[in-house]
């Protein structure tokens, strides 16, 4: 059901993981990349799309995201969301212990024989984000943590609004705060106020952060990582592989400055790690090149990481909007929402 | 070192940039917070080598941003040769100041003055100044020596007090005899420093130009002009016109010209006899035109005729009568006086053609020795007789005019002049005429008017070579067209003898048969106090000539004025006479004087005066006001040497180095990022 609104909606095709990744090969305003994730880039056929600057202006997190979530589902009729799935698939036998309630009343007045009914439940897919504040975040204007806490919050608050249990996981150098996975009124006002935290702490703990990430979610879910992905693709390889092995589905936003793509640096410069205290005199204009394949040939292996683990990445240049990568994201989440439920028998119903 | 364009320098501080850089690249220009530092490369780190290069680098493009500025600027070196000297140039001004009469207008002098302290001020410490004043001659008021032995914080003072005892006089304007003079003189100095005259004057119309036609101007002198004005007055001029001394009478009324200038608003002015009750008469005039008016004469000697109310320094003139007097002319020579081919008898002719009331002729051979002192002229035709008695006659004031018939008379000549002069014959192909005349001199002076000033008509056949000695004091009058002379001047006590280097024979020449030759006797015999009185009409300031026997000037207000060998300058108007033996001065000044109209300055620059320019009224020539001549000068030499040319090559000569130099290194360290 789900899956045909947002075709409809979105026109997007509905394409299953290949073998070689989860990769988006072209979304209106997303670019896909060579590991199989996307850049979000300019205007596309959707827009017009409210620019980062005048988005960023809105200081309270929540109605910058209720902007973005009303801009998102302008013209979608949503529905109730499932809950309780109530479609019967077939009848067994009745065994001591299961609820009268499902007994087939009728069939044991024809036949005489005790069944119940058994019904396939839609379940409930629960979605993690994990978010990271640690300080290379603070980078740009807009920062990429503001950036990516808009992103984060409004995925967060569309899931909601579908009905699909959302939980928060922020990190830094380790696991911080938790949001459960849950659904609930109450829940977004949670969200709000551990998104709020500035960016702090010296290094990035994705491994640890996605470990926690395996932990919380006792059922297989979406596990959204929102971070800069600079820290080395080997230290978190190890704990994505047991996420996907755990049947969760891991999409990756990698929230870039454009001063670090570009590198628009000249002369002798001081750089001071926002990590670490430690800094490095550079002659800017010279070590661009350099930098600019280093940079290259790590976000290469980040992508061959995420594509290995059919995880897509979605790049997010902060000073682009923000409307492209979520539409992309969005794709990405319904193309990897299961298809059928896990099969409960919640008994039969009268 | 000097430069020619100094302002170029200024470019000198563009090697702040190169320094600036530099100093920029040793230091980290900014501080950046930054989020995927793993992912730069440290700067190398600067060592010995690389500072070594960054310095050597520095200097190179310091060095060639120098010297490019410096070749801009024109360098060039002091040249003693050429008077420039570090920068600077010895420079001379010379400033004229005009103190002819028209310079008495009202409050012109003052200007001029004042001019002339500021032209002055304006001369630099190192250089030379002099002060000259000039109407018919030039007179040196402060001379250059002077100028040096002041200190320079005295020469102000100086300047001013030598102006305080300058006064205009009542000479003419004769602005070429004083540009002439600083030319000549300048010419003299071979290599000398650029000079640059500042001309003071009113630059009126009656100022001599003529004479700077043709002059050959030195390149290192320029002219400046300062022109004073006055304001525009009602002028009247008056000038005599003297009479006829032939056909003057006592009671003949006095001739004057009277000119009213275009300001002058009337059409009548009155004309008195100053110290005469009831002479004042008024007659008519029309402004622009000259008028001839007649004043009656009041019988004296001497007169002032003045425009009534005018105080104009034109607007007066002195008046004299004609002194009359018998002289006597003593003829001697070998020959028959009845010789209708002889000298004697045209001598006798030409000397009774002075008139009976004028002269009395007597041979010389019959004249009692007691009348020697008597005679005035002693005209003598070759071979005569009682040279000693003559000679003494010349000694106490009388003139011998000598007409040589041959080489023969060469001791008498001698005997009578005292010094050793030899004669000769002069082979003439064909006829020779009178070339140059002193025309100044007294004997020629009743042949100023240009119809009578041609003496190219007379015809010689035949004449002698006067050779005169090393040291002789004579002077030649003319000279025949050859350059021979022609009539020579000895001077001889109070006295003079005037040699005629021809026969006064029809067969040596056609002088005796001219109408020049009675005039020039009269002129003789008046030369020498004889005849007529001595009557001269002059302007202020000429150099008159007088008989010998005259030893002062005696003027009609009592003052008097020394005579040195027949020779005096009178410098003020009126009327002189000559002590003890009679004769009239009168002295006026000049007609052209009178002519006050200013002249442009295109007249001056139409003679070929260089670089003459005309400074603002209200300016001064100062020394940052220009100084042409310092200027190129300096330019001659800086382009004589071409100091730049080098300095551009090594200019290329630095940046390739440091093109090659910078390329190295920027690979070099290229290589190491």
């Amino acid at each position: 059901m789900s899956e045909g609104w947002i075709q409809r909606v979105f026109g997007w095709g509905r394409r299953r993981a290949s073998a070689a990744g989860a990769s988006v090969d072209s979304v209106d305003g997303v670019e896909p990349t060579a590991g199989g994730g996307a850049v979000v880039g300019g205007v596309g056929g959707v827009g017009p799309w409210m620019d980062v600057p005048a988005l960023m202006a809105i200081h309270s997190l929540e109605l910058r995201v209720r902007r973005l979530v009303e801009g998102l589902s302008r013209g979608i009729h949503r529905s109730v969301r499932r809950g309780y799935s109530t479609e019967f698939t077939e009848y067994r036998p009745y065994t001591p212990g299961d609820d009268l309630r499902h007994m087939d009343w009728r069939r044991l007045a024809r036949t005489d024989r005790p069944y119940v009914r058994q019904y396939e439940e839609e379940s409930e897919w629960g979605c993690l984000v994990v978010m990271d504040l640690s300080a290379s975040m603070a980078l740009g204007t807009p920062s990429k943590a503001d950036y990516g806490r808009t992103l984060a919050g409004t995925l967060g608050m569309f899931l909601h609004n579908q009905g699909d249990p959302v939980g928060l996981l922020r990190f830094s150098v380790d696991p911080g705060d938790v949001v459960p996975v849950r659904h609930g009124p109450r829940q977004l006002a949670r969200w709000w106020s551990l998104l709020a935290a500035e960016p702090a702490g010296r290094g990035t703990g994705l491994a640890k952060a996605m470990d926690g990430a395996l932990r919380l979610l006792k059922r297989p879910g979406l596990v959204v990582v929102v971070s800069d992905l600079l820290t080395g693709p080997a230290s978190w390889a190890e704990p994505l592989r047991l996420l996907r092995a755990a049947r969760h589905e891991v999409v990756f936003f990698e929230v870039l400055d454009a001063q670090e793509l570009e590198f628009p640096f000249g002369g002798d410069t001081r750089f001071e790690n926002l990590e670490e205290p430690r800094a490095m005199d550079v002659d800017a204009g010279r070590a661009r090149e350099a930098y600019l394949q280093r940079l290259a040939e790590h976000r290469t292996a980040v992508r061959a990481q995420c594509a290995r683990e059919s995880a897509p990445l979605l790049c997010a240049r902060t000073d682009k909007p923000l409307e492209p990568v979520l539409r992309a994201a969005l794709g990405e989440i319904e193309r990897l929402r299961p298809l059928s439920g896990t099969r409960h028998n919640l008994g039969s119903r009268g | 070192m000097g430069f020619l364009a100094p302002w170029f320098l200024v470019g000198l501080l563009a090697v702040a940039g190169p320094i600036a850089a530099h100093l920029r690249r040793l230091s980290v220009q900014r501080r950046v917070a930054f989020s995927a530092v793993e992912f730069l490369s440290p700067r190398p780190p600067q060592t010995a080598r690389s500072r070594w290069e960054d310095v050597a680098l520095l200097v190179a493009r310091i060095a060639a941003l120098a010297l490019f500025c410096l070749a801009f600027a024109r360098p060039y070196l002091p040249d003693a040769v050429s008077g420039v000297s570090g920068g600077s140039v010895v420079r001379r001004r010379v400033v004229l100041l005009d103190t002819s009469a028209s310079m008495r207008r009202e409050g012109l002098f003052g200007q001029a003055v004042e001019k002339a302290a500021g032209a002055a001020g304006g001369v630099g410490p190192a250089d030379e100044l002099e002060l000259r004043t000039f109407d018919r001659t030039v007179r040196t008021v402060l001379d250059a020596e002077q100028w040096r032995q002041t200190p320079v914080g005295g020469r102000e003072a100086l300047v001013r007090s030598v102006l305080a005892g300058v006064q205009p006089g009542w000479g003419q304007t004769r602005i070429d005899m004083a540009l002439r003079e600083v030319v000549e003189e300048q010419a003299g100095r071979g290599a000398a420093s650029p000079t640059d005259v500042v001309l003071i004057s009113d630059f009126q119309q009656g100022a001599s130009l003529a004479g700077l036609q043709g002059l050959e101007w030195p390149a290192h002198v320029r002219v400046q002009a300062v022109p004073v004005s006055a304001p525009a007055g009602a002028r009247v001029a008056l000038q005599w016109q003297p009479p006829d001394p032939e056909n003057s009478a006592p009671e003949a009324p006095y001739k004057l010209h009277l000119q009213a200038g275009p300001e002058f608003r009337g059409e009548r002015v009155r004309l008195r006899v100053e110290g005469v009750a009831n002479s004042e008469i008024t007659v008519p005039v029309v402004v622009g035109k000259p008028r001839l008016v007649t004043v009656p004469s009041v019988g004296n000697a001497a007169a002032r005729i003045s425009v009534a109310g005018s105080e104009d320094f034109a607007g007066f003139a002195w008046v004299s009568r004609v002194p009359q007097r018998r002289a006597l002319v003593a003829i001697g020579g070998a020959g028959d006086p009845g010789d209708r081919g002889g000298a004697l008898y045209f001598a006798g002719n030409a000397a009774r053609a002075l008139g009976d009331a004028r002269v009395d002729v007597v041979p010389a051979a019959t004249l009692p020795l007691e009348r020697d002192a008597q005679v005035a002229l002693w005209l003598l035709c070759g071979g005569w007789e009682g040279t000693e008695r003559i000679r003494a006659s010349v000694q106490a004031g009388a003139t011998a005019l000598v007409a040589l018939e041959s080489e023969r008379d060469a001791a008498a000549l001698s005997l009578l002049t005292g010094e050793a002069v030899g004669l000769g014959e002069k082979a003439l192909e064909g006829f020779t005429v009178l070339g140059a005349i002193e025309r100044q001199h007294a004997l020629f002076a009743p042949f100023n008017s240009p119809q009578f000033s041609d003496f190219t008509g007379i015809r010689f056949w035949k004449s002698r070579r006067v050779e005169l000695a090393s040291a002789s004091q004579a002077r030649v009058l003319a000279r025949f067209d050859g350059g021979d002379p022609a009539l020579v001047e000895f001077p001889v006590g109070a006295g003079r003898v005037l040699v005629w280097a021809s026969g006064w024979k029809p067969a040596d020449g056609q002088w005796v048969l001219s109408s020049r030759c009675v005039p020039f006797l009269a002129a003789c015999v008046e030369l020498a106090g004889g005849g007529r009185s001595p009557f001269v009409v002059a302007v202020p300031g000429e150099i008159l000539s007088v008989p010998g026997s005259v030893t002062e000037m005696r003027a009609v207000d009592g003052r008097t004025l020394p005579v040195s060998a027949g020779r005096v300058v009178i410098d003020q108007p009126g009327v002189y006479q000559m002590e003890p033996t009679g004769g009239v001065v009168v002295v006026n000044v000049a007609r052209e004087e009178g002519r006050v109209e200013p002249v442009s300055m295109e007249a001056l620059a139409a003679m070929g005066v260089p670089g003459v320019s005309v400074a603002p009224d209200a300016e001064v020539p100062s020394e940052a006001g220009g100084r042409p001549q310092e200027i190129l000068a300096v330019r001659e030499l800086e382009a004589k040497q071409g100091g730049w040319r080098f300095v551009l090559g090594a200019v290329l000569a630095l940046l390739m180095v440091e093109t090659l130099w910078a390329a190295r290194v920027t690979r070099l360290k290229g290589a190491t990022v």
